[in-house]
């Protein structure tokens, strides 16, 4: 390993380049089927009602926390209430906030009302069991919070009582209030020259109507329900949003999962040229190990050590570079993605790093079974001969 | 002939082992300012024009950099292998104050998804590691250097 340094920092590159690979794709897939499982866990309802003018996706909203407020009539709420398999239904109101003490960028925020709510109140529950009061909040995980406890929004100042865990969803990036404070914020935002609301009664506005179906009626039955009755208004159903986010996420699965066996199949065959030459160059000193009175086990052995510590020592440096350059960089690549993304817990990542170096050292032994085969085949005494 | 005696004379020198130690110096300031500046920048200054704490964090980031590039254009005209370690050395402290300053000593904006957390913190740690390990190394090679020139 010593007399060729460059030919073993080659063969440790390469092991570093495939533990890199190997690590990034298994953190990426990780993380967007932990973003996805979050999400799916904060989806209570079945369907969700908007305005179908409404200028801000809901999955925006969602997703990457971008922030936006639509609104229409309660009267929405009120009819679906009444229609066959509408088990539960709630409503929610957004508003946004642009001159915040916590934040130099808008955040979103979402009102519900705790008398209806079976969507908020669950994920909230963990964080705070009591009910929200006026002016009290609750954050999500990317909002900073100064230490006395107070944002100011509007003007008026609000109690932070909670912050959620992290989610990987745009539900890190918002508050959570009941409905009296967010007609409070909204005069407030009013009063401070903000124009939310045109038409629509500020009593009578909602933003979205968040419906369970009752048993025996699915999703779809109930979407093509409203739909007929009720005009100006979009029906997602949460099942298909999932499943869109589900494809998209298996597609980009699938291409990282390729890009790492491409890696692999690379590596492989670049190592076994690389063993196949050195095989050639040791053919003599192997020879003369033999006749020096080492078996070709031991011989095997010795082999199979230098190409293991050769690999272990690429996998360790590319596992470094990885931890360097990958998870620093994951909420970078959150944002980019534009998919729920949540990151591996410690114990995640020290699987992944595993399974990383296994493979790397898998590798070695596997694309070099010509060289290692060829050493059991070693004649000593017609190698010295010169044959 | 004069100017390619200078030119011979001047690519003799290149090959001491200072320069072998202070032109990485250099490079590494010049990647790291363009870094700092183009790469992983922090926010944009706010609709009214002000900046952002980030903002701060980044123009101290550009002036170590500038640090940087100073130790390596000094190291070039500097004749003792031993000084021009001592400047590698101090890579290591510009190397934990490139992450200390956005994360505790002056500090970046509030909102964890916004661009100085999810680029310019990891950016500027990982330039920092990687530019404390370089001044390390750096001062190691000047040492095993000057040591075979002496066996010599």
């Amino acid at each position: 390993m010593t007399r060729h340094p460059h030919r073993t920092a080659s063969i440790a590159a390469i092991a570093a380049i495939l533990a890199f690979a190997i690590f990034f794709t298994g953190i990426i897939t990780r993380d967007l089927k932990n973003g996805l499982s979050s999400l799916r866990a904060r989806m209570g309802a079945d369907l969700i009602v908007v305005p179908s003018d409404a200028d801000t996706d809901l999955g925006d909203i969602l997703l990457t926390g971008s922030p936006g407020y639509f609104y229409m009539d309660k009267e929405i709420a009120e009819k679906i209430s009444g229609y066959h398999g509408a088990a539960q239904v709630t409503t929610q109101f957004y508003l946004t906030s642009t001159s915040a003490s916590c934040c130099e960028i808008p955040v979103q925020f979402i009102g519900f009302d705790p008398s209806t709510d079976f969507v908020i109140r669950p994920w909230l529950e963990a964080d705070y069991p009591k009910e929200l009061g006026l002016f009290e909040v609750i954050v999500g995980n990317y909002v900073s919070v100064p230490s006395d406890g107070i944002l100011t929004f509007y003007g008026r100042e609000c109690k932070v009582v909670g912050k959620m865990s992290k989610t990987g969803t745009g539900l890190d990036s918002t508050v959570f209030a009941n409905t009296e404070t967010m007609k409070e914020l909204m005069q407030a935002s009013e009063e401070k020259g903000f124009v939310f609301l045109d038409e629509t009664d500020p009593d009578r506005a909602i933003s979205s109507v968040l419906i369970r179906t009752s048993d025996g009626v699915t999703p779809d039955q109930l979407r093509q329900t409203i739909n007929k009755n009720l005009d100006g208004v979009r029906v997602i159903t949460t099942q298909g949003m999932i499943s869109q986010l589900s494809g998209s996420i298996s597609t980009l699965s699938k291409v990282t999962y390729a890009f790492a066996a491409l890696t692999i199949a690379v590596a492989i065959i670049t190592l076994a040229a690389l063993y196949s030459a050195i095989a050639n160059e040791r053919r003599r000193e192997h020879g003369m190990l033999l006749i020096l009175g080492y078996s070709h086990g031991m011989l095997l052995k010795s082999m199979i050590l230098e190409i293991l510590i050769t690999e272990m020592i690429g996998a360790v440096i590319g596992l470094c570079l990885g931890l360097l350059f990958i998870l620093p960089f994951q909420s970078a690549i959150a944002k980019q993605l534009s998919l729920p993304f949540l990151t591996a817990s410690f114990p995640g990542i020290l699987a992944i790093s595993a399974v990383a170096v296994l493979i790397t050292l898998a590798v070695g032994p596997l694309s070099s079974l010509r060289y290692i085969h060829g050493l059991t085949k070693i004649d000593a005494a017609e190698l010295m001969k010169g044959n | 002939m004069i100017r390619i005696r200078f030119i011979e004379g001047w690519i003799k020198t290149m090959k001491k082992a200072q320069y072998k130690i202070s032109l990485p110096i250099l490079l590494e300031g010049i990647l790291f300012s363009l870094g700092v500046k183009y790469l992983f920048h922090a926010c944009g200054p706010k609709s009214d024009g002000s900046f952002m704490k980030c903002h701060w964090s980044e123009q101290a980031l550009f002036a170590l950099s500038l640090a940087i590039i100073f130790l390596g254009v000094i190291g070039l005209f500097i004749k003792s292998a031993d000084i021009v370690r001592g400047l590698a050395l101090s890579l290591i402290p510009i190397g934990i104050l490139i992450i200390l300053i956005p994360n505790v000593l002056i500090g970046v904006c509030g909102m964890a998804n916004m661009r100085c957390h999810t680029v310019f913190i990891p950016g500027s740690a990982v330039s920092g590691v990687i530019i404390s390990v370089t001044g390390l190394l750096l001062f190691l090679i000047g040492k095993k250097a000057k040591s075979d020139s002496k066996n010599e």
